[in-house]
């Protein structure tokens, strides 16, 4: 009869428990799973006096989610591989000290047992630190929030799922490490040495894998810091992160560690018969397949023709309407309706193939997202009581895209900082070009290997356009901002001689790239770069224009010429200067650009001080109809409003704070919404008792098109003639709204 | 059923080599009958321990290695029949940082035992006032007491010791020796015990087997050992003129031989017979002025253990 693989097995479970006893394996497991939130705590208790003040107004976050936020990395890039390595170390050598691995080996037990009884006890007891772990940081921080006070943004439902799941994916990504370490402490005899052995990869993967390469999901001692970059996990729903895979990868060596284990002592005899290859030979090519198909380029399926931006939006107030902008023309190009519940689907058209876009919800704060053609985007978008306080998570096709641009290239650069008001010395060309050639490879590099969390990589696209891009900002570095702070001359030979040097990085960009035409950053260099050779103090502008249409005439020449004319009108400080822009106006073939442009111009001239205020359509609340007309003779404060815009309600009581204290100058302070839905206004009114004019727009485009307004709260001052005093109006909290408005007045400045 | 004469061990043509140029055993063939005390004799360095290793499967043979216990070979029966035997191989192998006694509860978790076995085999090897210390503080006899009690715990079929006396004291020694006879003799126990003292053997063991360089230099009972040729007893002769006086024992002891003018050489059974051979040879009137009577076994074992050492 064949004797079990795992013959004994519980009576080995049993006797490997009792060894237990005083062997100092809980003590170890206590303090390396308490350490991290224990360091954290007395750091926050030292730090708390330069904390900022908690913010009330913040947005709402789950406050044990948010633990893990500020621990987790300590933890899993270091302290908890550590205790993986010692615990295992530990575990192992119970048997080392008098070899009593002989002991057991000569009981009613097999092999297999024993090994597998050791790893099964050493997943234990790491679980074990990860509970003790997870346990430590809520109940140290409690303690600190009994003592330090309840942050008054938080939520406190206990997220059993989250916990769960990242207990769970902490201890499958450390379960690689284990296996290799155990294989390592049973074969070598020893305590020291796999504990060096482990502490010192640990810390070599700690100085190459960091970063977003490759060796960071794959190096098993990297895994578990993987794992604790992303405490929320996928981003793509799936259960498990890459690493969190590559590490059971990792655990399919174990038949190689048991087998070198099994025939320890004979090791040189038994691997001189071929037969024996078998084993080691297949495991290996299983390690290699599994781990090629966890480390495999992840791509998403693209859209056939369309682009689609949808999402749900949550938060105090839902706004009616979202609008996409192409970031670059300043132009909508597409909007939709949010439905109650914040819901909302749309179509873009894209000119180029990936584009910056800017997504705005009726008229609050937008965002900036990143569209591809034939992404399908997905926007969480989370909203806060004020301007400014939102949280857009953007998931989908495009995700790797939107990451990236959130944090391009690296934070710091020592080119930027030689070219930095911080940097006082000199830098000869030379050794500035060395520099700078080495940061253009480096920037390249963690483009090239930048993925999110699941590990997605930028698309063929946008990656060529980034390495553009980069090349891009290293050449306006090098040709521009080297010689305008150091104050170098054009054809000075040492000067000449180092900026042959980026010849490499020039080859990246052609003189006018029509797949760069989406980026802003694109358009400033090209205004730069085609006038290069112009001497100091002639027209750029003009001459810049000029080349522009020296190039073959189309959507690229359009959209360059399109960008020169909008900023140039920006700047402008006059309608007289305005005008002579808007004669250029006229060079760009595209009816839509042109219009934009003219639109623009129309209301920047509408909204100068001394223009009339336009008049608009408004009723009370008994359906009165109501005008600007009829408050000539004295100055009228205006206060564009709805119900559903939480950083208005903000405003409200310090605008109607200012009514009470002026009532007996000349002016009326007016309360106007936009809400486009009358019966939430109605509900508003009847609730608030509001002590000012409460006026309601009939039309919401209206108030976009003759003001201007592209977000509210907004703030008019009007003049008795009914002329602008001031269109863009600071907010209320804001001191400057009373000086402007005791200046209108002709009072004299308040004291204090 | 396993007949009778079963051996409890068996290894056929046994050979063992880490590197092919240097073998360590070579072609040992060993039988352990049940219920003997098998001595296992050997000097250091002879291959006992390895030979240990591979019958307890300690050491994995590359090939099959032909040894069976129980009349099954070790690769079909191990580690199922660990039940059977107990062992002590090399130094004791113990948990120190555990109390003896859990040293044992241990043992018997292992061995699918009841825990309280525990107490009563402490007895046995009379650590029972020291059970609840911490082996760490133990002497090296009461380490090897406690193993001894280990390798017991379960009242095995089978006993392997590998120099199971070292790091005892005479009384331990003496102590020991009657515990193992006693646990053959009470119980049936057979015990295969390595050695490289010769007197330790003797004393107690049934069979002998004697190991050097690797090969099996004898195997059997006692009293084959006393009869076969390594136990034969050299005499010699000191008396004048030797060569005249051989005829007068030419007749009983054919091998008779003239070492020099002066020495007469042969071989006996037995001490009993030196008092007749110089009776006989006084009685010739031979000058006798010296008889030496040699052991062989010691002899020929020493000058293994020293060529070794």
């Amino acid at each position: 009869m064949r004797i079990p693989y795992f013959y004994g097995f519980r009576p080995a479970w049993r006797a490997e428990w009792l060894k237990l006893k005083g062997s100092g394996v809980t003590w170890l497991a206590a303090v390396l799973g308490a350490v991290v939130p224990l360091l954290g705590i007395v750091f926050r208790f030292f730090s708390r006096a330069f904390d900022p003040p908690l913010e009330p107004e913040a947005l709402r976050f789950n406050w044990f989610e948010s633990l893990f936020d500020d621990s987790l990395q300590g933890f899993g890039g270091f302290f908890y591989p550590l205790a993986i390595i010692l615990l295992v170390s530990r575990l192992a050598g119970l048997e080392h000290k008098t070899d009593a691995w002989k002991l057991i080996e000569t009981q009613p037990v097999s092999r297999l047992t024993i090994w597998s009884v050791k790893w099964l006890m050493s997943a234990l007891w790491v679980a074990v630190v990860v509970t003790i772990f997870m346990f430590a940081t809520i109940l140290f921080n409690a303690l600190f929030m009994a003592f330090d006070g309840v942050p008054a943004a938080a939520t406190f439902g206990l997220p059993v799922g989250f916990l769960l799941q990242l207990a769970l994916r902490l201890w499958i990504s450390g379960l690689g490490l284990l296996t290799i370490q155990l294989g390592v402490s049973i074969i070598i005899r020893s305590t020291v040495w796999p504990i060096t052995i482990g502490v010192a990869a640990l810390i070599v993967s700690n100085m190459v894998a960091s970063g977003n390469g490759l060796a960071s999901t794959f190096w098993p001692y990297s895994l578990t810091s993987y794992t604790s970059r992303y405490p929320y996990g996928s981003e793509m729903g799936k259960w498990m992160l890459p690493a969190e895979w590559q590490s059971l990868v990792w655990v399919l060596l174990a038949p190689l560690a048991f087998m070198l284990y099994n025939y320890r002592g004979s090791l040189k005899l038994v691997f001189r018969s071929a037969a024996v290859w078998g084993m080691p030979v297949l495991v290996l090519a299983m390690v290699g397949a599994a781990s090629w198909w966890v480390q495999r380029p992840q791509s998403l399926t693209m859209l056939e023709g369309r682009t689609v931006i949808a999402g749900n939006i949550q938060g105090p107030a839902m706004p009616d309407s979202i609008r996409v902008y192409n970031a670059s023309l300043d132009m909508e190009i597409a909007a939709a309706p949010v439905q109650p519940n914040g819901v909302f689907h749309l179509q873009v058209p894209l000119q180029a193939d990936v584009e910056e876009l800017l997504v705005k919800l009726s008229f609050t704060n937008g965002t900036k997202i990143f569209a591809g053609k034939g992404d399908s985007l997905h926007l969480s978008w989370e909203l806060g009581a004020r301007p400014g306080l939102q949280k857009v998570k953007i998931t989908g096709t495009g995700i790797a895209n939107n990451q990236y641009m959130q944090n391009p290239g690296r934070e710091f650069t020592m080119v930027g900082y030689f070219l930095s008001d911080d940097f006082k010395e000199g830098i000869e060309p030379s050794r500035f070009i060395t520099r700078l050639l080495e940061e253009w490879e480096e920037d390249n590099k963690t483009l090239r290997q930048f993925k999110t969390a699941d590990g997605f990589g930028l698309g063929p696209v946008m990656r060529s356009m980034q390495e553009k891009l980069i090349a891009v900002q290293y050449l306006d570095y090098a040709y521009f901002m080297y010689p305008a702070k150091f104050k170098v001359d054009a054809d000075d030979p040492e000067w000449q001689k180092a900026l042959k040097r980026v010849e490499p990085i020039l080859r990246q960009v052609s003189d006018f790239d029509s797949s760069l035409v989406g980026w802003p950053q694109y358009h400033q260099f090209l205004r730069k770069w085609l006038v290069r050779d112009l001497p100091k103090g002639a027209d750029k502008d003009s001459a810049y224009q000029q080349r522009l249409l020296q190039q073959p005439a189309g959507v690229t020449r359009d959209r360059l010429l399109f960008d020169l004319c909008n900023s140039r009108l920006e700047l402008a400080r006059d309608s007289a200067s305005r005008a002579s822009i808007m004669q250029d106006v006229a060079l760009i073939a595209n009816p839509k650009f042109r219009q934009s442009l003219e639109v623009k111009n129309n209301l920047l001239n509408r909204l100068r001080k001394g223009q009339p205020a336009p008049l608009f359509a408004a009723h009370l609340a008994n359906d009165q109809s109501v005008s600007l007309a009829s408050l000539r003779g004295q100055f009228v404060a205006v206060d564009v409003w709805a119900t559903w815009c939480g950083p208005c309600r903000q405003q409200s009581p310090v605008f109607e704070k200012l009514a009470a204290k002026y009532k007996d100058q000349p002016i009326t302070f007016i309360a106007l919404s936009v809400d486009e839905n009358r019966a939430a206004w109605d509900k508003f009114l009847a609730a608030n008792n509001p002590k000012i004019a409460q006026w309601r727009a009939f039309s919401l485009a209206e108030i976009r098109q003759m003001y201007g307004v592209d977000a509210i709260p907004r703030f008019l001052l009007i003049d008795p003639d009914g002329n602008f005093v001031n269109a863009q109006m600071p907010m209320p909290t804001d001191a400057n709204f009373e000086v402007l408005l005791r200046q209108a007045l002709g009072l004299p400045a308040e004291e204090g | 059923m396993t007949s009778v004469a079963q051996p409890v061990i068996a290894a056929r043509n046994l050979s063992f080599a880490f590197h092919p140029s240097r073998p360590i055993l070579s072609n040992i063939s060993l039988e352990v009958p049940p219920g003997s005390i098998y001595g296992f004799l050997g000097p250091n360095g002879a291959g006992k321990t390895t030979t240990m290793r591979l019958l307890t499967g300690l050491l994995r043979h590359p090939n099959n290695s032909g040894i069976s216990l129980f009349g099954q070979s070790i690769d079909e029966c191990l580690p199922q029949a660990f039940h059977r035997m107990g062992s002590l191989i090399e130094t004791p192998s113990l948990y120190l940082h555990l109390s003896g006694l859990d040293n044992l509860r241990l043992l018997a978790r292992l061995r699918g035992l009841q825990e309280r076995m525990a107490e009563p085999a402490l007895k046995w090897v009379g650590l029972e006032r020291d059970g609840q210390r911490r082996v760490k503080q133990y002497s090296l006899g009461m380490k090897q007491r406690l193993a001894i009690a280990m390798a017991l715990l379960s009242e095995p079929e089978l006993l392997l010791l590998d120099e199971p006396v070292n790091g005892l004291d005479p009384a331990g020694m003496v102590e020991m020796r009657e515990l193992m006879k006693t646990l053959n003799r009470e119980k049936g126990i057979t015990i295969f015990i390595s050695s490289h003292l010769l007197n330790e053997v003797e004393k107690m063991c049934t069979h002998i087997g004697i190991i050097h360089r690797g090969g099996m230099q004898f195997e059997g009972t006692m009293q084959q050992l006393a009869a076969s040729s390594l136990a034969e007893k050299k005499l010699t002769i000191s008396l004048m003129e030797a060569w005249r006086w051989m005829e007068v024992l030419a007749a009983e002891y054919p091998g008779i031989q003239a070492v020099d003018a002066e020495k007469l050489a042969l071989t006996v059974k037995d001490k009993s017979e030196v008092t007749a051979i110089n009776r006989k040879l006084v009685l010739a009137g031979a000058p006798v002025y010296e008889l030496k009577l040699h052991d062989g076994l010691e002899e020929w074992f020493m000058q293994i253990t020293q060529t070794n050492s």
